[in-house]
């Protein structure tokens, strides 16, 4: 009876206050510092102010408080201040409690637009097994952690399937895997195929599976620009064709012409192919480049609309002589490099690259795959063409030619004076107009030369027409002028030298008005230059040599006065739509979860579960990432019929919010915010009727049963996109009876503590 | 009499000390400057300070930048008229941190360097530049990677805090860029090179470099927005006649030339260019849109005329007022640029265009110009404006500190009638420091609370106030000069340390003038009278070691004591729960043990400590006043250490850095004092006597 007398004055006793006041002080400097320290406000919390020593302390508190209180009766007058603060304080953890117990406090974060009566719960874990295709019917097990620090899984609604937890980690890194996995790689429908090691010395690849006609590569590198120049050249060929005889020139592996350079009649030809990778932007502008002996070099983009055709650097002059063409059995490549980032390449048979990027984070599309739900996979379209090669492209651009030039003709568009001349003759020779004319157009522009040839011998059809071709006095002799000069010229044009130079070099009286055009290129001061000569040919002298002209002369003084008209290929061809077909393939997107070690900042750490699920007779164990904000892909259990994603807890409010519009008003030309606000539309579930409300931040909306909405943050400040916002919910039963009114009574109470005579010292 | 003299004396010296100005007929046009409406006076101090921390020109600095006028609003129209090239050689960058100028290459022992300078260490000397950059990105790649959660170890990140598409990545150890633009200052970056060789992600590093990051960032800025300073010619305008001039060429009709024009350089970009100094046009358009002086200068594009005209009235003012102002600002400029310029005509101009703003502004005062959910901002009246021009340009608080001095001089030379001269010089240092804080309040109408400088304002007033009434009831001078005391050394401090003094906007969660009112005017008014009870904490225990015994005085001393610590309890207690119904108001949650609360409570817990043991006649009134000390170093960490040691929490707006090693060594002078105290009273055969 004593010790008992003796511990009820103690739990009441100032000495016991006072060790428990300096206690949680002392336990909380250690708290703040902690949390500076690591920068983890949980951390610091679960070690100290949610810690339950620290809990046990404040009902210590509680009840050291009740008992000082206790031991004073029978009261007197002089005890009502110390009554008064005391109650207030009483009240005020009392409010605390039952807020903790009965309360509610979550977050939802909504997009401009959209709606929801979920909070979820910050910190809080939870399994949520939804059953395929039935809404609404989700099963739910929460995850605790019991004051021994072990986790359990607690069922929270009825469900005929039976989960366990069979084992926790604080943290884990989650990663998606596509093409590859490991040492295999993945194509949907395909069996897998192995996926090597690559490292830079090694030249011959092998070859992971063959889907007909396709090769398909895979590897692990550390430097896939490297792998990709090697892959790129895997039995590649390279072939040089003459232009006009169509003859092979030189055939032979690409990978030996970039070494050893071709030899030609005239010299030798050097080959190079840039292929620069990098792993943000793809490759950047495949291009091979072939730099022949006294002829300008060419350029072949190995991707991209003009992929594939030849461009000279004189493109003016027409074609050049040389074509060339690349050759190789068709091949996908993918590569995996160590940030698990993959690019897939794919190779067609002509030679052209396309490639994609599946990078972590940033996979998209992503598509559901599977009868019912068989789970995720990723998709890619791959153009290409093993049939439309170069060759094709070029007839293809040749009729597309052909086809405007004809429905332009049926408009009944007067014709320049060249091309009337050469419509002319075909009349009389009856032969088709459109079809011969570009026919010619084409002939030339294969010439590699500025005019026609006079002694380039023409196709049959075209001589024929030619021979019928006839021209007026005043056209001969200014084709002849305009001939005249330009045999001055080419040459020239062909070292490479520039238009201005030229004619100063060969003293054109009229040069100083040729270069007063600025900003134009070589091709129209040459054409302007023609007019000029054109203009000025009358004069000039002429005489008609008595015999006839050969056709080709005549096509060499046609294509004179074609030049003054600006008619040329090069001028008029447009590139064709190349129709290419498309690879399409799937791969299975598939997570892997490793573990990590935890970070002293829990708000960042994600743990990992492993679960065993039981139905009926079926059992499946798997492991499963932390996805804070519950907004992640839900992955499939037992065949399909469950999808299932480890998040916080949630729960539901009787209220429906909607965000219509969420905004942050600056001060005058600043961006410092003035105020954060949001339209809301809450409707009551209950009894379907819609509020229409503005809060923003220190103005908060309260319904009449104390559900309380906050705006805590706006996301992203621009004003260009969709805002997602994060409003606070709380219903605090106490905080009227209890908290506020505690403080009120404190405060009274201290001001009669220090100031009322019969407790004052 | 004597004494009152002294007074006028002195306060007819007052209007001396500032400083001559030939055009002050300019200073106060109201204009739009970091997010109010100013006189343009104070924004021009405001502005230099941005780039060389003082709000006037240096004495020794007066021959560099061409001038005797050293004002701020002079060197301001300068460079508004002439452009910045006259003075790319003048001083006027401010660099504080030896780190900087050791990275670039600068003199350490200067703090003013060149634009010149600035500008061949940044963007032209590879080395230095390499050095600052690399330093920039490897923090800010940090930052990045300590604040996204789970991010993989060796991604690749875009740092578009500095700039778009330079990309880091780390390699085996080093971090090293992968791509990087080209203009300066990142020309210098390829990809492929080694940023930082051996790298780690270290919190502690970045909370450490985080002020010479802020420093360098800022310092950009204010190159960046120098080099947008121009003078008559404005490459904006420039490039708008070229383009005509070629559009005119390709014989285009005048509606699509309009179009070009434009798409090509529109009106709303080019009058917000940078470099567009002295906002001081309201928009028509958008309320609360001002627009420099500049603008006027602005031309467009008529299509019947096909040339380009000046801009047409954009302002709210009337056509009329518009066209005079335009046509007097015009030919200011072109005064202004006149060799020789006529002092009389430019005063002229000046002067006629100061009252056609004044006046078209006097009908926009006071009226609402933004309004949000349940709040407006509006327009400060003209008495305003004019209020703003003064409190900038006498220096109060410096008269304040002066009159403290005063009175602790004249307390502490303990001869009669001084102690009268004391008490008056108390009285007007207090009075000047009422209208310190009046002034504050009156020109931004809030309460003067919401940011460190105006709390540490706000503390030492509460103190004065308090010991006044102290002193009234117990009449004890020590309390003054307590205050006084407690006064002189927090105003010197702020004067000392850089802390942001200007008058600027709250920030939107403090924007609740009830709550700021009840919770921040109690919590931090307690720490007032706390400090005023710590000091005379003090004042016992050096009197009891020098008595050796409790005299009668220390008593009653120890009374008054006692007294200021129930007062400062009954502020921080109710403040600190007030505090919590505000948060739960208006953050969703009563009490969550943020830093701040923490603190708070901390320093309750052991006031509370204290006075339950001296209640309950555990300790006497050594351990009251040892109590009210040891207090004082809680009060002081959750004012001063919560927002510049810890540096979390919810109650960022006050966060900054600098002055922790005063703070620590007040914190172990603090404990050094308590340590020899306890040696001396408890030293055997030296007992210190109290009575009770």
């Amino acid at each position: 009876m004593m010790n008992l007398k003796k511990a009820y004055h103690f739990l009441g006793s100032i000495h016991f206050a006072i060790t428990l006041i300096t206690s949680v002080a002392i336990l909380t400097i250690a708290g703040t510092f902690i949390e500076s320290k690591t920068n983890s406000h949980r951390y610091a919390a679960a070690l100290t102010y949610e810690n339950p020593f620290f809990i046990f302390l404040l009902w210590c508190f509680f009840i050291n408080i009740l008992v000082s209180a206790l031991r004073r009766w029978p009261f007197k007058m002089r005890h009502i201040p110390f009554l008064i603060t005391h109650t207030g304080l009483l009240m005020i953890l009392g409010g605390v409690l039952v807020k903790s117990y009965f309360g509610t406090q979550g977050s939802m974060a909504i997009m401009e637009g959209s709606a929801s009566h979920e909070i979820l719960q910050p910190g809080t874990y939870m399994v949520q097994l939804d059953p395929f295709g039935e809404k609404n019917r989700a099963h739910q097990y929460a995850i605790t952690q019991n004051f021994l620090g072990r986790f359990h899984l607690k069922n929270l609604t009825e469900a005929n399937l039976k989960l366990e937890l069979v084992n926790y980690f604080p943290h884990s890194k989650e990663s998606f895997q596509t093409w590859v996995r490991e040492s295999q790689g993945f194509i949907s429908g395909l069996a897998p195929f192995p996926v090597f090691e690559w490292n830079q010395n090694q030249q011959n690849l092998p070859i992971s599976m063959q889907i007909d006609p396709w090769e398909v590569y895979a590897f692990h590198t550390t430097d896939p620009s490297e792998l990709i120049k090697t892959a790129y050249l895997q039995g590649m060929k390279i072939r040089l064709i003459d232009r006009l005889t169509e003859e092979v020139i030189f055939q032979g592996l690409l990978s030996k012409a970039l070494e050893e350079s071709i030899t030609l009649l005239n010299g030798e030809a050097k080959v190079d192919l840039s292929v620069n990778f990098s792993a943000l932007e793809g490759l950047v502008e495949p291009k091979l480049t072939l730099s022949i002996p006294n002829l300008d070099p060419i350029e072949i983009f190995l991707s991209g609309t003009k992929s594939l055709i030849n461009h000279r650097q004189l493109q003016i002059l027409g074609n050049s002589p040389l074509v060339v063409d690349l050759e190789r059995t068709p091949a996908l490549l993918f590569v995996e490099d160590h940030d698990s980032d993959l690019f897939l390449f794919a190779f067609d048979a002509h030679g052209r690259m396309h490639n994609q990027i599946f990078r972590q984070g940033a996979l998209n599309p992503i598509i559901v795959y599977g009868n019912g739900f068989g789970g995720y996979a990723v998709q890619t379209d791959i153009p290409f063409s093993n049939q439309v090669g170069r060759k094709e492209i070029e007839t293809a651009q040749q009729n597309l030619l052909v086809e405007q030039f004809e429905e332009n003709m049926d408009k009944n568009l007067q014709l320049a004076a060249p091309l009337a001349l050469f419509q002319n003759a075909c009349s009389d020779t009856k032969h088709k107009f459109v079809e011969n004319c570009i026919a010619f157009l084409a002939h030339w522009n294969n010439s590699s030369s500025w005019l026609y040839p006079e002694n380039l011998p023409l196709p049959k059809n075209l001589e024929n027409i030619f021979a019928a071709l006839s021209f007026s006095h005043e056209e001969q002799k200014a084709c002849h002028w305009v001939s005249q000069v330009f045999q001055e010229i080419e040459p020239r044009l062909k070292q490479g030298k520039e238009v201005g130079v030229i004619l100063e070099e060969i003293q054109w009286p009229l040069v100083a008005s040729l270069k007063s055009i600025h900003d134009s290129d070589a091709g129209s001061l040459l054409r302007l230059l023609s007019q000029q000569i054109f203009a000025a040919s009358n004069l000039l002298s002429y005489t008609d040599s008595d015999e006839t002209l050969s056709p080709s002369k005549k096509a060499h003084l046609l294509s004179a006065y074609l030049r003054v008209f600006g008619i040329h290929w090069a001028e008029i061809a447009a590139l064709p739509s190349v129709n290419l077909e498309t690879l399409t393939m799937e791969a299975p997107l598939t997570s892997i979860r490793k573990k990590t070690s935890p970070s002293k900042k829990i708000e960042e750490n994600l743990p990992m579960i492993t679960l065993r699920a039981y139905q009926e007779n079926k059992t499946q164990s798997f492991s499963l990432t932390y996805d804070p904000f519950a907004s992640g892909l839900r992955w499939p259990i037992l065949g399909g019929k469950y999808l299932v994603r480890f998040q916080p807890q949630f729960k539901k409010i009787p209220y429906k919010v909607r965000l219509r519009n969420a905004r942050q008003i600056n001060y005058a030309n600043s961006t410092q915010p003035y105020s954060f606000e949001s339209d809301l539309i809450v409707t009551d579930l209950r009894t379907n009727l819609p509020v229409e409300k503005t809060i923003s931040m220190n103005q908060v909306y309260e319904t009449w049963d104390g559900y309380r909405f906050y705006l805590a943050n706006i996301a992203p400040p621009a004003e260009t996109s969709v805002r997602q916002v994060q409003i606070v919910v709380n219903h605090d039963p106490a905080k009227y009876w209890l908290t506020y009114p505690g403080a009120i009574i404190l405060t009274f109470g201290i001001f009669l503590l220090f100031w009322i005579r019969p407790y004052r010292k | 009499m004597k004494r009152l003299l002294v007074f006028f004396l002195f306060f007819a010296v007052l209007p001396l000390l500032s400083s001559q100005e030939n055009i002050l007929e300019t200073q106060n046009i109201p204009v739009s400057h970091l997010g109010r409406f100013r006189p343009l006076d104070s924004s021009s101090r405001l502005w230099l300070y941005e780039f060389y921390q003082r709000e006037q020109i240096k004495k020794e600095h007066a021959d560099r930048f061409q001038s005797p006028n050293r004002s701020a609003l002079h060197l301001l129209w300068n460079l508004h008229f002439q452009g910045h090239q006259k003075w790319d050689h003048s001083p006027l960058f401010f660099i504080h941190l030896a780190s900087i100028k050791s990275l670039l290459g600068l003199e350490t022992n200067r703090s003013h360097f060149s634009f010149d300078e600035l500008q061949s260490a940044l963007a032209e000397n590879r080395e230095t530049n390499l050095a600052l950059v690399k330093k920039l990105i490897t923090y800010e790649f940090s930052k990045h990677l300590l604040e996204t959660t789970n991010r993989g170890s060796n991604q690749k990140i875009e740092l578009t805090s500095l700039t778009p598409n330079l990309w880091a990545q780390i390699k085996g150890q080093d971090l090293v860029v992968l791509a990087a633009p080209n203009n300066p200052p990142w020309h210098f970056l390829k990809p492929g090179m080694v940023l930082a060789p051996d790298f780690k992600k270290d919190e502690l590093l970045i909370k450490k470099d985080k002020p010479l990051i802020d420093d360098i960032l800022n310092l950009f800025n204010r190159l960046k927005e120098y080099a947008a300073y121009e003078g008559p010619v404005m490459a904006s305008e420039k490039n708008l006649e070229e383009a005509l001039d070629a559009l005119k060429q390709k014989h285009l009709p005048p509606k699509e030339i309009a179009q070009t024009l434009e798409n090509h350089a529109p009106l709303t970009s080019r009058m917000q260019q940078p470099g567009m100094t002295i906002k001081a046009l309201p928009g028509r358009f958008s309320q609360g849109d001002w627009f420099s002086l500049k603008a006027l200068k602005l031309k467009l594009y008529d299509r019947e005329t096909q040339t380009l005209v000046p801009i047409r009235n954009f302002t709210s003012f009337s056509d009329d007022r518009f066209e005079k102002i335009q046509s007097t600002y015009l030919a200011l400029e072109e005064a202004w640029n006149q060799i020789p310029r006529s002092p009389e005509k430019t005063q002229n101009l000046l002067h006629k265009l100061t009252d056609e703003l004044k006046s078209g502004y006097a009908s926009l005062a006071g009226t609402i110009y933004k309004e949000a959910a349940g709040k407006s901002l509006s327009y400060p009246s003209l008495t305003q404006i004019k209020m703003e021009t003064i409190y900038y340009q006498y220096p109060f608080i410096e008269i304040c500190i002066a009159l403290y001095a005063m009175a602790v001089c004249f307390f502490f030379l303990n001869y009669k009638p001084l102690q009268i001269n004391a008490f008056f010089c108390l009285i007007a240092a207090f009075l000047v420091h009422t209208f310190i804080l009046g002034m504050r309040c009156f020109i931004v109408q809030r309460p003067p609370v919401s940011n460190m400088f105006e709390t540490v304002i706000y503390v030492p007033w509460v103190a004065v106030l308090v010991s006044f009434f102290l002193s009234s009831v117990y009449k004890n001078r020590f309390v003054l000069i307590a205050s006084s005391i407690a006064a002189l050394a927090l105003l010197i401090l702020i004067k000392l340390t850089d802390v942001n003094s200007r008058l600027d906007n709250v920030q939107a969660v403090l924007d609740s003038q009830y709550w700021l009112i009840i919770h921040v005017l109690l919590v931090v008014g307690s720490y007032g009278v706390f400090i005023l009870s710590g000091i005379l904490a003090h004042f016992y225990l050096i009197g009891l070691v020098k008595e050796k015994e409790e005299t009668p005085s220390l008593a009653f001393l120890s009374k008054i004591i006692l007294q200021s610590l129930y007062l400062g309890v009954a502020l921080l207690i109710p403040g600190t729960i007030l505090g919590g119904v505000w948060a739960a108001e208006s953050w969703g949650r009563f009490w969550d043990w943020d830093p701040k609360e923490s603190w708070a409570f901390i320093s309750a817990c052991i006031y509370l400590i204290f006075i339950h043991a001296y209640t309950f006649h555990h300790i006497r009134h050594f351990g009251l006043a040892v109590g009210s000390i040891t207090g004082l170093l809680a009060i002081s960490f959750t004012w001063y250490g919560v927002n510049y040691i810890l540096g979390t929490g919810l109650h960022t707006y006050g966060f900054g850095s600098g002055g922790e090693v005063f703070y620590y060594l007040y914190f172990a002078a603090e404990l050094l004092f308590l340590f020899i105290i306890f040696f001396i009273r408890f030293l055997p055969g030296r007992k210190l006597v109290e009575k009770n």
